[in-house]
């Protein structure tokens, strides 16, 4: 990340290199989110730790963009281009699906041969870019060897990583074959739920409002499969919420995921979803990193595994650094303006402005003043979580206090620099 | 009205579907996985 912050000018930080910024950082809290959620050890449903998980997303997902532009700026946004909450809501559905594909892919073949399966999302998400919104359309034959290779070395290195945590007591179970193909229908929801994700912000919509209405489609949908399929009313998700102490915990992860998919939306906007999801996909190095150093879980890992780790993490970086000096060139930057203009004459929407809100510029002079009911948001927030956190309950787990210190030092450096290039070549627009 | 045009734009839009039946295609897993 350093590199690319050099590059910055005084107000003149390119968009790619926003971008970049923005799909690291989001790597970086995305990986850090299931933190929290390996203290919740106790024997609950999953269905019930991801509607506790969804619940802390809902609360956080109103608090960002209520205190960055004031749900006056965000309710305006969205009316404007109202066909886009239809969108965002079929985002938040995809994604409540792909979750609990998810739990079933992690019962049935465990999470080392998941999570490389469903990571492979980043390849539908190159697909869906090039066939519906013509990304990498004119680029040079470099940029695309650069995006294609390092999406794919990415997916590798996930691989990499995932057997690393593989260990001989790690059995499949009896559904392998269910387990696989829910992992593969996971990988498609979340490849294709960037399809509504790219779709809002050619239209010029700002990320803050997207999430706004893409957390109720969320919420919903894994309240509905909750209901559906984890026994309805009887659901221990529904006991989970009065236990004291673990709450706070999933809520937490849902916070930091907040953070990383913000970041994650605005790489979406600046880089495409070619190059943003990759980028985001990092995650899983950082997820590694808590788990292996603070958890230890790569305690007992042998030397076979230990260098499956370095091999990954370094194929995974590389990946990365080739995806971010794939700098889109005019002509694939006037591909980009054609798909532009499709949502606008489809729409009705205003091309020279959307363009100007695509490079991150206000397009309007629209309020950003807060209301009372803002800060009563901002209030209520905050209330629950301060509410749940005096209750929290650390569980007797061994954690090391020093790598806690450092990968949190590496979690607000993160949020500082994506935070500060955001507001500064943006006003988070 | 107003919205009903919204929506007549909306599912005339080819990329619509594209979400929509990877959706269905989702929660069709999802019962036969259950």
């Amino acid at each position: 990340m350093g590199s690319v912050v050099k590059g910055m000018e005084k107000k003149g930080l390119s968009l790619h290199a926003l971008g970049v910024i923005c799909g690291l950082t989001a790597g970086v809290w995305l990986g850090a989110a299931e933190a929290p959620t390996k203290l919740v050890t106790a024997g609950y449903s999953p269905f019930a730790i991801s509607l506790c998980m969804v619940a802390g997303v809902f609360t956080a997902r109103w608090t960002f963009p209520t205190l960055l532009k004031g749900t006056g700026y965000v309710f305006t946004d969205l009316w404007e281009r109202k066909h886009l909450i239809v969108w965002a809501l079929l985002a938040g559905a995809l994604w409540a699906v792909a979750n609990t594909l998810t739990v079933f892919a992690i019962r049935d073949v465990g999470l080392a041969v998941a999570f490389p399966l469903w990571n492979m999302n980043s390849l539908i998400g190159l697909i869906w870019g090039r066939v519906l919104f013509c990304e990498l359309k004119g680029a040079s034959a470099k940029n695309i060897g650069k995006v294609v290779v390092g999406a794919v070395a990415i997916v590798v290195a996930a691989v990499l990583l995932g057997f690393s945590t593989l260990h001989g007591g790690t059995a499949m179970g009896s559904h392998a074959l269910s387990g696989i193909i829910a992992a593969i229908g996971a990988s498609l929801m979340w490849g294709t739920m960037y399809v509504p994700y790219r779709k809002a912000y050619l239209s010029g919509m700002n990320p803050l409002s997207f999430v706004t209405a893409f957390t109720v489609g969320e919420l919903g949908t894994v309240l509905a499969l909750t209901l559906a399929l984890d026994g309805g009313t009887h659901s221990s998700a529904f006991q989970l919420l009065h236990v004291r102490g673990a709450v706070f915990w999933l809520f937490l992860g849902g916070f930091m995921w907040v953070i990383g998919d913000l970041f994650q939306q605005f790489a979406t906007k600046y880089l495409g979803i070619g190059r943003g999801i990759p980028l985001s996909n990092t995650n899983q190095l950082w997820g590694l990193a808590w788990g292996a150093l603070v958890f230890g879980e790569l305690a007992s890992a042998d030397r076979a595994h230990k260098l499956l780790v370095v091999a990954g993490s370094i194929v995974m970086i590389l990946g990365a650094l080739a995806i971010s000096t794939a700098v889109a060139s005019a002509r694939e930057e006037s591909s980009t303006n054609e798909a532009v203009l499709r949502e606008c004459n489809r729409y009705g929407l205003d091309y020279n402005a959307t363009i100007a809100s695509m490079g991150g510029d206000e397009f309007s002079d629209r309020s950003q003043r807060k209301r009372w009911w803002d800060y009563a948001i901002l209030a209520a927030a905050t209330g629950v979580f301060l509410w749940l956190g005096i209750r929290a309950v650390v569980p007797p787990l061994q954690m090391d206090g020093r790598w806690i210190a450092v990968l949190g030092l590496v979690l607000v450096v993160s949020l500082a620099v994506g935070t500060w290039s955001l507001w500064r070549r943006t006003r988070f627009s | 009205m107003g919205l009903s045009r919204e929506a007549r734009k909306i599912v005339g839009d080819s990329h619509f579907w594209v979400p929509f039946f990877v959706l269905l295609l989702g929660i069709a897993l999802l019962v036969a996985l259950s």
